[in-house]
């Protein structure tokens, strides 16, 4: 059948074809407009793009079709109940249905194990990689070099400072789960994810703190959290429970009265958002989980206490709202992840996300000039818990980040330090943030 | 606000529903079912199937659940989903197609008329008119596109094509039907 092989009407120019993917948005950004300045002098693409938006506009304006039925029962009654969870059945005691003489069982399963052949290798054939998916594996393997044998990170040999090496740590194994889902237990990686995993566990303190109680512990801890929660559900290993549920515990023992997180030495008392994000972000996994009942009272107030931050343009300040000490882009994609992953069934958040979203929109358009890693982090989440609108947005900063790895050296795989967080942070943070930024969204 | 008694698969996005089916979690499965089933089916009627569409879209959910530890979340899982569900089609499009050889070669002509009456039937609207009336390698493109709200780039990985016959495709699928509609 030669469907891409039409022929082509009598007058029209060459650049007609773009048409279709300039009125579905599938254009970039320089393209688009390229595209839009050639059509004002070219009649026969203006006439195409105007025929093609009735087209779309007939399409899209169908009537809805009937509403669909519920399939759940359907589809359940055909898998059998030893499927599930705590029903597996021993082999032993499966019947056994054929009952053939032996070679036509023979010649049965080796057409079946062909069949099934063809359909896993079609089912699971990977698209070749694109260089998000090259950056991605080659970050993985940067981080996975440059751990220490105590499955620690070092700060110090990556230009970091000594006092976050718990949450560098946190950082790079929070990477290395997102970066290779599924394979925490059998993947490349899975040596490196439990030595992560076993010197996080040595640090937390009866507390359930993840270390030394410095001024930047709740940092430490929030994103150490994170990291444990995710290794928890990638390893399915119940050794965990009791030390994420010590840490959780922590994170609520150190919510303020006001509902936020702050310095633990701050005099003021005062929470702040972008220390109280990371212990949020921690109890909405915990949430989702449903293993600690008594964090939900914790995560609304926390979840409150973030709202009152909005201002009425949407932005979000850093201990109160409209308080913007460095800057506003950073503090209001933080607090959109939280804000937009919690839906809005809560209440009042409908009205709050939808000013948040707003100002997400102006934020992921002016995405400015200088690196930020801490906040192209931030914004990949918020962007990618915002839904399909945001991923042409989502897709620039990607793209940026792609062509700013190193590709060449002892570092390939790795960003260079040169944000304002690198002197804190070192190459683990930059190439921890920059490779989970790639993983956001679809 | 109340508080959940066990996990909250509701807030789950799918990827880590699919890692909880992966663990034998019957109401994470649910949970992807109901979210997907009407979208599935519509693929499906849109496409012009419509008497099967239920068992189609069942099917789908069976080979979700069947290769779901095959599945690597480094595409989106809605590509996932309707590459299965696409094979899905064109394996029952094979199985119709043989039984309607089956039917010419022994000349039952009930059968035959049986099988065109369950893939082919009189298009209701004039949008399911201009969708029968592309080739199905375009209508597969503007229905992921239009309807499902795949991207180019996730089409091109669902039909193992390039994004630029994606493109081709979309193009001369909206031209053909704008020539259709130039023509009433």
């Amino acid at each position: 059948m030669s469907t891409d092989k039409q022929k082509e009407p009598a007058s029209t120019c060459s650049q007609c074809e773009t048409a279709a993917a300039y009125v579905r948005n599938e254009l970039s950004g320089t393209v688009a407009d390229a595209f839009a300045t050639h059509m004002r002098k070219c009649p026969d693409c203006a006439a195409v793009v105007e025929g093609f938006t009735e087209v779309l506009r007939k399409l899209e304006d169908r009537p809805p079709l009937p509403d669909a039925p519920d399939l759940v029962e359907a589809v359940l009654a055909r898998i059998p109940e030893s499927e599930w969870e705590g029903k597996a059945q021993s082999r032993e005691a499966r019947p056994m249905v054929i009952a053939w003489p032996l070679f036509r069982r023979v010649a049965a399963l080796f057409v079946v194990l062909l069949c099934g052949i063809g359909i896993v290798r079609f089912l699971t054939r990977e698209p070749p990689p694109t260089p998000r998916m090259q950056a991605m594996d080659e970050a993985s393997a940067w981080l996975a070099a440059s751990q220490e044998r105590s499955g620690a990170w070092s700060p110090e040999k990556w230009q970091g400072r000594s006092e976050f090496e718990i949450s560098l740590t946190g950082m790079a194994l929070l990477t290395l789960l997102g970066l290779n889902p599924d394979q925490a237990e059998t993947g490349p990686y899975a040596e490196n994810i439990e030595r992560a995993v076993v010197y996080l566990v040595a640090q937390q303190r009866e507390n359930g703190n993840f270390g030394p109680e410095t001024d930047g512990v709740m940092y430490n801890h929030g994103i150490a959290t994170v990291a444990m929660l995710e290794a928890l559900v990638a390893t399915d290993d119940e050794a965990l429970i009791e030390p994420v549920g010590r840490a959780l515990k922590f994170i609520r023992d150190r919510q303020l009265d006001s509902g936020g997180w702050g310095y633990i030495r701050d005099d003021s008392g005062s929470a702040n958002t972008s220390i109280s994000v990371w212990q949020l972000q921690a109890l909405a996994r915990a949430k989702q989980l449903g293993m600690w009942r008594d964090i939900v009272p914790s995560f609304h107030k926390g979840l409150l206490w973030l709202q009152g931050m909005v201002g009425k343009n949407g932005l979000v300040g850093y201990r109160r709202p409209n308080d913007f000490p460095e800057e506003s882009e950073t503090l209001t994609a933080m607090a959109a992840t939280c804000l937009l992953s919690a839906g809005s069934r809560l209440q009042g958040l409908e009205d709050t996300n939808s000013r948040v979203r707003s100002a997400l929109k102006a934020v992921a358009s002016n995405p400015g000039q200088a690196t930020d890693f801490y906040h192209a982090y931030f914004l990949a989440s918020a962007l990618s818990a915002g839904g399909e609108e945001f991923d042409p947005a989502l897709a620039r900063i990607q793209g940026t980040l792609v062509a700013q790895r190193v590709t060449s050296g002892a570092n390939a795989g790795s960003w260079d330090t040169v944000d304002n967080w690198s002197s804190v942070g070192g190459r683990i943070y930059t190439t921890s943030m920059a490779a989970l930024s790639l993983r956001a969204g679809p | 606000m109340s508080e959940s008694a066990g996990p909250d698969y509701e807030s789950m996005s799918d990827t880590q529903l699919m890692a909880e089916v992966k663990r034998g979690r019957k109401q994470a499965f649910v949970t992807l079912v109901r979210r997907h089933q009407s979208s599935l089916l519509n693929f499906f009627r849109n496409l012009g199937v419509y008497n099967d569409a239920e068992d189609l879209a069942q099917d789908t959910f069976l080979r979700l659940f069947k290769y779901r530890k095959r599945y690597q979340p480094k595409a989106k899982f809605t590509t996932f989903l309707f590459m299965i569900a696409r094979q899905v089609r064109i394996d029952m499009l094979r199985k119709l197609k043989r039984r309607e050889d089956l039917s010419e070669q022994f000349r039952e002509k009930a059968e035959a008329d049986e099988v065109e009456r369950r893939e082919r039937r009189e298009p209701e609207t004039d949008v399911d008119a201009l969708l029968q009336s592309l080739p199905d390698a375009m209508r597969e493109v503007v229905v992921l596109n239009i309807y499902q709200g795949l991207r180019y780039k996730e089409i091109s990985q669902v039909l193992g094509v390039p994004v630029g016959t994606v493109k081709s495709r979309m193009f001369h699928a909206l031209r053909n039907m704008r020539e259709r509609l130039d023509k009433k």
